[in-house]
């Protein structure tokens, strides 16, 4: 790895090698869908179909038996599903907060992870949205849920949070996937340029959008690209919100918090920040990209953990604060038996193992990034990572299962043990998710080609002369406007 | 015809011409066509017209002639396409069960379909007579109630045996063959081939007069059968008649022929006593008379005023039974130590006797206080002597019969006896008379009656040896007689052994002639309560399989021309109760009001104490040592849910939660967390009991506060292998410990853990409310001092509600409140709300995973700081139909949505059961159907098929006004929402208001000391319509003419459409002006209702009401009346 030259004044180094030029960008990223997967690809992809193999069968016989197959029951009427659907829509946040957020706030680091961060929402947001589907006792009348004309008149409960649910996702969906693929148009149109076969060039061509590269096509791209970036801005803020208002509106102990919207949004960023670090970790690894995703976008990347992570530290303890000040007992209870369960004799409370699953993870794991020996050493951000996601898994699981659990009347107190379907189907999200994310990065440029372009040293109108001059490759130039600088 | 099947599908003239084939026929073959179409008639009834060809062509034209019929337009031709496409997706989608129609052929008289019908019948329970009221649609019994005018129902009420007697009824595993044995299997048989037999085996006995022949019934107090018995007796003078119940009043009757040389029914009236002392008597729910017992009970502790007087109940008992749950102060103590206890108490209260108590006094003069609290003897002596004639003492049936015998000799002694107890005869020492005619107090000289009603067991086994032939008429001995008589080895040296039962059971299998016996509501009969009252068992239903009842066939046996039931019954009727021309009238009188006007016995004159017979049996029983770790002692108790385990196979038994314990699908061993603790048990370990003599029983431990110290508690009726395919193999049998000596309790069993687990499950696991206001109570003085004790804990906030309030004024707005103070936890508002709704049992694995799906639960608390000596507080919990419900809020589809009249409404309909609210619900009263449970119990392996599973006699017994729900649904207590339309749509169609308390739910309706009462918050609004026959009256005709207690007559002046009310006043009359039938006034006739003094009272309270959910049901507060000086 070449030596990272610090830009005067601001202390900033650069992301990318200074002798990286837009040739080496193209290739590296379209080599990976030109040349033959490497063996490891394999593996995993099979790996993956294994699991949407099991994911196929476990819905086909939760269909057909009902949710009876899980461990739900009275009082816990929501368990792994709903854990489920909040853990995979909080993955689906980082991608959209890569690209979009930090394309508003011009965060050049960005350009080497948001297309792979993106393509993760896309995927997570899929998974996530198998579980409200499929969660209900009928859902072969889920479309009961949309508000469509029938002959009663009879409308969706637009009170209901479930409701502005589904808006709320499909409507994240909907963006998160325009953003993702107008971001792709013209990286398309360079692996269509590149194609050798006409298969190729069929697909990628249609993909392209019949993107030419001109001047006009440049300049309608960027604002189109722009103006989804500030729609996606409010929606990364928005789902999660929204989500935790599923819980913040009900009258449940342990639910009923308005502390939730902003903490849910942390989380989501902190959970989905740590799967694509997990992932790309791998992937740079597996596909020799070393030299675009750098140790220092790693860096970056366990800053925003150590960050996210903290706030959702500060989130639980202010919700723990909050619980015992408000005086109101039964939150109280919650808090302190259903999920500390720290008494005078020790751990007494039957969940209190997924409290402090959730605390350790998410609160104590990230701490260790304050030090730069361990943001920049890759096993320790992956181990890191995979804990961080698990944690998150748990924050989700403490807050509906410890709290539905045992709420106001101990007379209807019960617990929760998941089933085989429970976590023959959790598992079988992980075979949609890493399906799809292979054949994306098989069959997709992983990397914003055109964006990492803008963040190499050529690109910067501010560069020093004298650096990587022999680099320059005209031809592959952005037709642009440079991006300006901060 | 079975089967409905040329329908005509469309009645348009070019259908019936048959130039137009409706449009489904083009999809079929001509085989199946008419079977679609009887089909798609069938949906056409239910979802409107069926399409035709003829109405698709107009959608071109409409003037085209319509009748040609063969021309489809381009636009009929798409929407045919479109409507064949959905139908065949449809077809393909939706579970459609199999039907068969089954008109009448011969219309019968008073059947209305869609109009049920009320009978009235008896039921046997522990000896005594329960009247029941059943409800009939279209000829199958759906529902069981009290019968009002019975005595033994405490007026109105049905405990849990009753109303799960249907499930008896409708249980899939019943015997429906004879069957004979061969080689130790049982083989089908025909009905004529077992006449035969029986006729054989009878005709060789005739010769010498019914030597060797053996007959054996459960008790019962039926004058029919008692004719019947005299009959086969006086035809086989030498047979030997025997009479075995596994839980029986035997030890009482003992007990009144010790003290008075009879033996004697006892009456107590706990409604007029003070101060109540129960020695082990759980009269509320396992012994006689129990509906009642806990009516007056609860009528005795009122506590609707400060100063209402209100009894106080001592409870001496080993187990934790119902009654001692409702103890104001309980003493645990092992069954053996309370003879003990009470000569105790008799030492300290023959001093102040009324009466000469010498005799006795010498006989307890001896016994030793050890393990006995002081208080408890000079405490409760003291009450007692200071309440003469208003206090009652009152002994259970496991105790023996001196422990009865001594008993009476305290309440003669304390002036109780005439007073608060009184006694009749028995049913069967009249010698089969009417006994409606007091018999004559005869002093010494008429010898005490034949006592066949409680045959020694001893007897049996003398009997048994010498018999060749042996008829078991109704009873499963080999599973419930005492392990030393080893009756299944005696019954398998009998040469012909006959028995008749519900089911192939235990005795069915070492018996050479099985025949299937009718439920008791297939079956005529006859019955005489306690008091005498002489009530008529009439059939709902013909015997589904066939089968006769023990009258039928001891009538047979006894050589009857005509064995029916009914004209058995009906000859003791017209030869015995209502002789003369007058007989029919009174046989449908009696037949339609359950009971027989006048057969009623009067109280026995008092009866001399025989004071030396009791101190001889006192003197007889032996103290016993108390129990100890090493050698502790096993008390037998009735179950409060099997009872003597004859039910074993009944569903809605087997799940309802047990009273006290909570556990479902089993029992167990019970003791007391002290006792856990001293031998290191834990819940759901498995021991292994051992008494002396090799007797060893397994079963699981389950830990119960309120166990007395080192006694293990069995419930009796559980672990049966031959009860069907609900009852086998659940819980545990404690028969094997069980002997004639220790019939209720076996003292020196030794207890060891056999290191397994067995599988508990139990509907609530936590018992503490944690401090909470949840079932709140207080004690009697708190009440005098704080009427209003429950608001101060159930805190009523300001909390603005989210939404507009909703008016109700001149609407229903229903309610309910619960009284704690009454609620005894008895259970029968559980299974009657499940008989009602047609709620699924759902087993116990399912109960394991919290997924029961009772609408309406009792919680159970347990109060107090030591765990052993806990108080107990019931709370029956259903939905408390929130005003501003959070489940309404949070359901995306608006499944769940409130009524015009303040209910919180389900449509199974529109629910897609996303659970979120379930999950909102504070009360956790939601169900979730999480399988088809209705098929789940059936066959869990199947349950995720499509067919339907459920039994076609299981099916019989659902109520066809409410909706089977489907997997995947959300449901909850309706308040019986079904009924208030009834009482609505009656109201209008009689043009009448609604009187208070005619309509109920089905809580309500059952629960045998009223503590649950529904209503109108409003009272009942009556809006008058033009041309009523209201028109014209006064509040106070109105009042009187529909006989209602108080009624009310608003006028209101109506604008067109606005939205309050306006211009409303009250006024005296309802005038029928021309305003009024312009329509610009309204009149509302308004009855009253109870239930606003009770959501206004000052025990009440709302539960959470913190939440701002504004429910509707509202509490009582509890009420407990300890003495200051026991504590």
């Amino acid at each position: 790895m070449s030596a990272h030259e610090p830009i005067a004044g601001i202390g900033e180094t650069h992301l990318l090698p200074p002798n990286m030029t837009f040739n080496d960008v193209t290739e590296a990223v379209a080599r990976v869908t030109e040349n033959k997967a490497p063996r490891g690809w394999w593996f995993l992809f099979i790996g993956a179909l294994l699991f949407l193999g099991v994911l196929n069968a476990a819905l086909g016989y939760l269909l057909a038996t009902g949710v009876g197959s899980w461990g739900n029951n009275s009082p816990v009427a929501w368990a792994w599903d709903i854990t489920n659907f909040v853990w995979w829509i909080g993955i689906g946040h980082a991608g959209t907060l890569i690209s979009a957020i930090l394309f508003l706030f011009r965060q050049k680091w960005r350009t080497s992870i948001n297309r792979f961060a993106e393509a993760m929402t896309i995927f997570a947001v899929m998974c996530a949205g198998i579980f409200p589907g499929i969660h209900t006792g009928r859902p072969w009348f889920d479309y009961y849920m949309f508000p469509l004309p029938n002959q009663m008149s009879l409308w969706p409960n637009f009170k209901s949070p479930l409701m502005w649910d589904i808006f709320a996702v499909s409507t994240y969906f909907t963006i998160s996937f325009l953003f993702w693929f107008t971001g792709l148009i013209p990286d398309m149109a360079t692996l269509r340029d590149r194609s050798k076969t006409r298969v190729r060039r069929m697909v990628y061509g249609a993909m392209a959008l019949g993107w030419r590269g001109s001047n006009r096509h440049w300049r309608n791209y960027e604002r189109a690209y722009l103006i989804l970036a500030a729609i996606s801005t409010p929606l990364v803020l928005s789902v999660h919100s929204i989500v935790s208002f599923d819980f913040a509106t009900s009258v449940l102990p342990g639910w009923h918090t308005t502390i939730f919207p902003p903490y849910f949004v942390a989380g989501a960023v902190f959970s989905g920040f740590a799967l694509v670090l997990t992932l790309l970790v791998i992937t740079r690894q597996v596909f020799q990209m070393q030299e675009i995703v750098t140790i220092k976008h790693l860096d970056l990347m366990n800053k925003f953990m150590l960050g996210t992570g903290t706030l959702v530290g500060y989130a639980y303890a202010m919700e723990f604060f909050i619980a015992w000040y408000s005086g109101n007992p039964y939150e109280w209870h919650v808090f302190r038996f259903n999920r500390l369960a720290l008494t005078a004799e020790g751990f007494d409370g039957t969940m209190w193992w997924a409290y402090w699953a959730m605390i350790s993870c998410n609160v104590l794991v990230p701490q260790i990034f304050w030090f730069k020996r361990m943001r920049t050493s890759i096993p320790v951000m992956f181990v890191a990572s995979i804990l961080i996601n698990i944690g998150m898994w748990f924050e989700r699981f403490v807050i509906i299962v410890t709290s539905l659990h045992r709420d106001f009347l101990p007379s209807s107190w019960g617990y929760f043990s998941p089933t085989l379907m429970d976590i023959l189907l959790y598992l079988g999200t992980f075979g949609l998710f890493f399906t799809c994310f292979l054949l994306f990065i098989r069959w997709m440029p992983m990397i914003a080609i055109a964006e990492v372009k803008m963040a190499l040293p050529a690109a910067d109108p501010h560069w020093v002369p004298g650096h990587g001059d022999e680099g320059e490759d005209q031809d592959h130039a952005p037709a642009t406007e440079p991006a300006p600088a901060e | 015809m079975t089967r409905r099947n040329d329908y005509p599908v469309a009645q348009t003239p070019a259908a019936q011409t048959g130039n137009a084939k409706p449009i489904w026929r083009s999809l079929d073959d001509k085989g199946r066509a008419s079977e679609e179409r009887a089909r798609l008639a069938d949906a056409g009834a239910e979802h409107g017209p069926v399409l035709s060809a003829d109405s698709l062509t107009r959608g071109r034209s409409s003037d085209s002639a319509p009748s040609t019929g063969t021309h489809l337009g381009r636009r009929g031709f798409l929407a045919a396409s479109t409507v064949t496409a959905a139908a065949g997706l449809l077809e393909g989608c939706i579970r459609r069960p199999e039907e068969h129609i089954l008109p009448y052929g011969e219309a019968p008289e008073h059947v209305v379909p869609g109009v049920p019908l009320h009978f009235a019948t008896v039921t046997e329970r522990l000896g005594d007579a329960m009247g029941l009221l059943v409800t009939s649609h279209e000829g199958r019994p759906t529902k069981v109630e009290g019968n009002p005018n019975h005595p033994s129902t405490g007026q109105g009420a049905a405990d849990v045996w009753s109303q799960a007697s249907l499930m008896d009824l409708y249980d899939p595993d019943r015997s429906t063959k004879p069957a004979r044995s061969e080689g130790g299997t049982l083989l089908d048989a025909e009905w004529t081939a077992a006449e035969e037999a029986l006729q054989a085996r009878l005709a060789s006995h005739q010769g010498n007069g019914g030597a060797g022949l053996l007959v054996l019934t459960p008790p019962n107090s039926s004058p029919s059968f008692r004719r019947a018995r005299a009959r086969f007796l006086a035809k086989f003078p030498e047979a030997g008649f025997h009479t075995w119940g596994s839980v029986t009043d035997a030890n009482m009757r003992e007990g009144a022929k010790i003290a008075f040389g009879r033996p004697l029914n006892i009456h107590h009236d706990f409604r007029g006593s003070r101060v109540i002392l129960s020695i082990d008597s759980d009269f509320m729910m396992t012994e006689p008379n129990a509906l009642t017992n806990s009516w007056r009970f609860a009528l005795g502790r009122p506590a609707f005023r400060p100063n209402d007087p209100m009894n106080r109940l001592y409870v001496v008992e080993p187990g934790h039974s119902l009654t001692g749950s409702n103890a104001d102060h309980r003493l645990r103590l092992p069954s053996s130590q309370i003879a003990r206890y009470l000569k105790i108490l008799a030492k300290r209260l023959a001093t102040e006797s009324d009466v000469d108590l010498a005799d006795v006094a010498s006989a307890v003069s001896d016994v030793s206080a050890d393990g006995i609290p002081e208080a408890w003897i000079e405490k409760v002596a003291a009450e007692l002597l200071a309440n003469r004639r208003r206090a009652v003492i009152v002994a259970g049936l496991r105790q023996p019969p001196a422990v009865h015998a001594l008993v009476h000799a305290l309440n003669r002694a304390l002036g109780n006896d005439g007073a608060t107890v009184i006694f009749t005869g028995v049913a069967d020492d009249d010698g089969g008379s009417a006994g409606a005619v007091p018999q004559a107090p005869s002093g010494g000289e008429t010898a005490p009656p034949e006592p066949y009603y409680n045959t020694q067991v001893s007897e049996l086994a003398a009997a048994m040896g010498g018999a060749r032939t042996m008829l078991i008429l109704g009873s499963n001995p080999v599973y419930d007689t005492p392990a030393d008589l080893g009756f299944a080895e005696k019954l398998g040296s009998i040469e012909f052994s006959l028995h008749l039962g519900s089911h192939r059971d235990e005795t069915a299998a070492a018996s050479t002639w099985h025949l299937p016996m009718a439920h008791e509501l297939e079956s005529w009969g006859d019955l005489r309560s306690r008091d005498g009252t002489y009530a008529i068992q009439q059939p709902l239903i013909a015997p589904l399989h066939g089968g006769r009842s023990a009258l039928e066939v001891l009538g047979f046996a006894a050589g009857d021309e005509d064995p029916k039931g009914h004209t058995l019954v009906r000859s003791t009727f017209s030869e015995v109760f209502a002789r003369g021309p007058r007989s029919s009238e009174a046989w449908r009188t009696a037949l339609h009001a359950g009971v027989l006007a006048g057969s009623t016995r009067r109280p026995e004159p008092p009866r001399p104490l025989d004071t030396v017979a009791i101190a001889l049996a006192v003197r007889a029983t032996a103290d016993v040592p108390m129990p100890t770790p090493d050698a502790l002692e096993v008390a037998f108790v009735p179950c409060s849910k099997m009872l003597d385990g004859s039910r074993a196979n009944n569903v809605w038994l087997q799940e309802l939660p047990d009273n006290m314990s909570k556990l479902v699908w089993d029992n167990a061993a019970l003791v007391s967390p002290a006792t856990a603790t001293q031998l290191g048990l834990s819940d759901r370990d498995v021991v292994r009991l051992e008494a002396d003599g090799g007797a060893v029983v397994e079963a699981a431990v389950h830990i119960l506060p309120g166990v007395a110290d080192n006694v293990v508690v069995a419930p009796l009726g559980w672990g049966r292998h031959a009860a069907g395919r609900y009852g086998n193999g659940q819980g545990f049998d404690f028969g094997p410990l069980r002997t004639t000596e220790a019939l209720w309790h076996r003292s020196g069993v030794r207890v060891t853990r056999t290191g397994d687990d067995w599988f508990l499950v139990r509907t609530q696991e936590h018992g503490s409310m944690h401090g909470r206001p949840i079932a709140i109570d207080g004690t009697l003085e708190e009440y005098q001092e704080t009427p209003d004790f429950p608001q101060y804990r159930a805190v009523e906030m300001d909390i603005p509600p989210l939404w507009d309030r909703v008016d109700y004024d001149g609407k229903y707005k229903w309610g309910m409140s619960i009284d704690l103070t009454a609620c005894t936890g008895c259970n029968a508002c559980v299974i009657a709300c499940q008989a009602e709704n047609n709620i699924p049992s759902v087993g116990k694995g399912m109960v394991a995973r919290g997924r029961e799906m009772y609408w309406i639960r009792l919680d159970r608390y347990f109060v107090g700081e030591d765990e052993n000596e806990p108080q107990v507080a019931f709370q029956p919990i259903g939905c408390q139909q929130c005003e501003e419900a959070p489940c309404e809020n949070v359901c995306p589809v608006n499944a769940t949505a409130h009524s015009p009249e303040g209910l919180n409404d389900m449509a199974y309909n529109r629910c897609i059961g996303t659970r979120y609210c379930a999950n909102n619900c504070p009360y956790k009263v939601r169900r979730f159907n999480y399988l088809n449970y209705h098929e789940y119990l059936e066959d869990p392996t199947n349950a995720r098929s499509m067919d339907v599973n459920i039994p076609a006699t299981r099916q019989m017994s659902y109520n066809p006004n409410v909706t089977v729900r489907m997997r995947g649904v959300m449901e909850k207590c309706s308040y019986c929402v079904q009924r208030l339309q009834e009482a609505k749509i009656a109201s209008r169609r009689d043009d009448r208001p609604i009187a208070d308390g005619t309509v109920r739910a089905a809580c309500q309706e059952t629960c045998p000391t009223k503590a649950i009462v529904f209503g109108c918050l409003n009272g009942y609004p009556y809006v008058v319509r033009k041309g009523s026959a209201l028109v014209g009256k006064t509040v106070q005709e109105i009042a009187r003419e529909y006989g209602l207690r108080e009624v009310r007559i608003e006028r209101e002046t109506v604008v067109p459409d606005s939205e309050h009310r306006v211009g409303v006043q009250e006024v005296d009359s309802i005038e029928g002006n021309d305003a009024f039938l312009n329509g610009q006034v309204k009149y509302t006739v308004y009855s009253a209702s109870l239930l606003p003094q009770l959501q206004s009272h000052d025990r009440h309270y709302k539960l959470l009401v913190e939440l701002g959910a504004y429910p509707r049901t509202t509490f009582l507060g509890r009420i407990r009346n300890p003495n200051s000086e026991m504590v």
